[in-house]
């Protein structure tokens, strides 16, 4: 893991005082709401529906054991015994009092962490590949170029206030496991020359209520020029980006309605007013974080055999267990989607158990999924029998990672003050349900994704089957959305018509698998069958025979 | 303070306190309640008096967001008419956190 020092350290802690004094202006009203505001939005403090919430940072969803410990921590101590991990491979409290945050805060700057650039219109936490440095089809470590990313954005003053929040991910895997094309920029890693990394820089994409796909706008950008491309795209679009209507201020609209060519050659002419000099630096520090990331005490093992296992268990390890370039270990992916449970929720008591499980097992780390699921990433397979005893304790052995009941679901109206219906009861219920279904049907592939409002946090348009709840009349209307994904394939799913009440979900979803089972032809994924039958096909399936 | 107002609705004033962030309701004794039950009916006519109740108590730093909406009462309850305002007047519809804590559910 990346090892933050002393200036890592101070900047932190600066940040946390900063932000005490801003509270205590606040209370004593010496800073009126309006001005607090922003303060607050900077250090992810959020006024939702019941409670204000706290947003904490899991740069490049990567913790250590005892960062985890501390996350525990909070929720126990400052929360309701609880934390919800996002799609963004953050965590959120929901219960946090404005006058406990402080103390929060300097709680997660013992461990190097804090709330900065969670919210926002900023660049907002990187996100990346959750088994970067473990993964088999690897080409480079993402991780080093996103903590050069963090390093470079966190605090940046031409970038505090953007046109609107402003997202990156990075990659550098063969397969996408970040939803690379639905982000603001998406970088993936290739190998380039010299033992330096070369990208390919995708921009333009995004959810939320005009789902775009990223375009390629170049490939092969050497490191050394990395930085200075990033600062100038920014800065264009800092300078083009509608100020005027927040829903026409992301990248994503700028690079349609301005036109990819336009942008691209304003970058090129800003790029050649700018000094490089700033960012000579930029390739050193790249290699001196690399060497953080190495992991050198990782020696091949003999891989364990998996014959005799109960069934339980080798069903865990064939669901929730992906192959590691270090042979006899193994990439754990832990489900936070129980049967009926709430997606991405984990009790402190469950997060204490994830930390020692880590230092016991995988070299004290985890990451954080944008499925809202945990992962130990080096596991070796003569411990996969004990890691999963002790997490079938802790209620975390669900076997359905990358199953369709491994469902992403926002907070919606449970929680969120931007919310039109809710999200978690849906996801409860359909979890529920498919997990049964699961046993008679091969349903591995399809994703299905919630989200409570057309922000869209749940990522609903980028899942085979999405669910968008509304609010049409003060009741609760969902719509169905086919033909999503978020893979290197990506695609924006179509709404399948008029929506339905929460009660007719369950029946909708069935209708809609039913038919696909019936339907696909050998080897087929969902999304294939769904563009080769159409639309039409679905919806008289669906609605007709309701 | 910024909610479009009905006409033939009753109204009640409501707000997250300051520096807990609950919810809390303009009470009939003049004081924030985090008790919906007790929460002060206000007239059409009296809108423009309560907001300023809910400015004041803004600046005064006791709470942020203060806002009038619109309720239904019967015998039983007081209703918000807005689906938002209902689920945020009961707190979330599902039973979250450690086993251990307990809830008050209503969906
Ligand atoms: S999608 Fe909407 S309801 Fe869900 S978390 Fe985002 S803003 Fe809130």
């Amino acid at each position: 893991m990346y090892n933050y020092d002393s200036h890592d350290q101070a900047f932190v802690e600066a940040r946390s005082r900063e932000f005490r004094d801003q509270v205590e202006r606040r209370i004593t009203g010496k800073l009126s709401e309006d001005e607090f505001k922003p303060m607050r939005l900077m250090n992810g403090v959020y006024l939702q529906l019941h409670a204000y919430m706290l947003r904490v940072a899991i740069p490049y969803g990567t913790l250590s054991a005892d960062q985890m410990r501390k996350l525990a921590f909070l929720a126990e101590k400052y929360d309701r015994g609880y934390g919800h991990f996002t799609t963004r491979q953050n965590i959120q409290y929901n219960w946090p009092k404005l006058i406990d945050i402080p103390d929060m805060l300097d709680h997660l700057a013992e461990v190097q962490m804090h709330a900065i650039q969670t919210s926002g219109n900023c660049i907002r936490n990187v996100t990346s590949d959750p088994f970067a440095g473990v993964a088999g089809d690897e080409w480079i470590d993402p991780r080093p170029t996103a903590e050069l990313l963090r390093q470079w954005s966190s605090l940046h003053p031409e970038f505090a206030y953007l046109p609107r929040k402003f997202k990156f991910a990075v990659t550098g895997a063969a397969e996408d496991r970040t939803a690379l094309k639905f982000h603001d920029i998406g970088l993936k890693v290739k190998p380039g020359v010299d033992d330096n990394p070369a990208y390919e820089i995708w921009v333009g994409g995004g959810q939320g209520r005009t789902p775009r796909i990223a375009v390629l706008f170049e490939d092969n950008v050497p490191l050394s020029e990395l930085l200075p491309k990033l600062d100038s795209m920014l800065r264009v679009y800092n300078l083009h980006g509608r100020r005027d209507n927040k829903y026409k201020a992301r990248i994503k609209i700028l690079v349609a309605e301005y036109g990819l060519e336009n942008y691209r050659r304003d970058v090129e002419e800003d790029l050649a007013l700018q000094s490089l000099e700033p960012f000579e630096p930029a390739v050193a520090e790249y290699h001196r974080i690399a060497k953080d990331f190495e992991q050198s005490d990782l020696t091949p093992l003999p891989s364990a055999s998996n014959g005799d296992n109960p069934p339980a268990l080798a069903s865990w390890i064939k669901q929730n267990v992906t192959s590691h370039k270090v042979p006899g270990y193994g990439v754990v992916s832990i489900s936070l989607k129980p049967k009926g449970g709430i997606p991405g929720d984990a009790t402190a008591e469950q997060m204490y158990a994830l930390a020692d499980l880590a230092d016991r097992y995988s070299q004290g780390e985890l990451r954080v999924t944008h499925r809202q699921n945990i992962v130990l990433p080096s596991v070796a397979a003569k411990d996969f029998a004990a890691l999963h005893e002790a997490l079938v304790k802790q209620g975390l052995a669900e076997d359905n990672i990358g199953q369709l009941s491994d469902i992403i679901a926002c907070p919606g109206l449970d929680y969120c003050a931007l919310a039109t219906a809710r999200s978690i009861p849906v996801a409860q219920e359909l979890s529920t349900q498919l997990r049964e279904r699961e046993k008679r049907d091969d349903l591995s592939g399809l994703t299905l994704n919630i989200s409570g409002c057309i922000n869209a946090c749940g990522h609903h348009h980028a899942a085979s089957i999405g669910i968008l709840g509304l609010n049409r009349a003060e009741t609760e209307s969902y719509q169905i959305t086919l033909g999503g994904s978020s893979n290197d394939n990506a695609s924006v799913g179509g709404i399948l018509g008029p929506g339905f009440a929460q009660s007719e979900i369950p029946g909708a979803i069935d209708r809609i698998l039913d038919f696909y089972i019936g339907s696909k032809q050998e080897g087929e994924s969902f999304n294939q069958t769904y563009r080769r039958l159409g639309k039409a096909a679905f919806r008289e399936a669906v609605y007709v025979a309701a | 303070m910024a909610k479009k107002i009905k006409s033939d609705l009753s109204y009640i004033l409501t707000a997250n306190e300051l520096t807990t962030g609950d919810v809390v309701f303009w009470s009939r004794e003049n004081s924030w309640t985090d008790t919906l039950a007790k929460a002060s009916l206000i007239s059409n006519d009296e809108t423009e008096a309560f907001a300023e109740i809910g400015t004041s108590s803004e600046r005064a730093n006791e709470v942020v967001g203060a806002y009038l909406t619109p309720v239904q009462q019967n015998a039983a309850a007081i209703t918000p008419v807005e689906l938002r305002e209902r689920r945020r007047v009961k707190g979330p519809s599902i039973a979250y956190g450690a086993p251990s804590f307990s809830h008050d559910l209503a969906a």
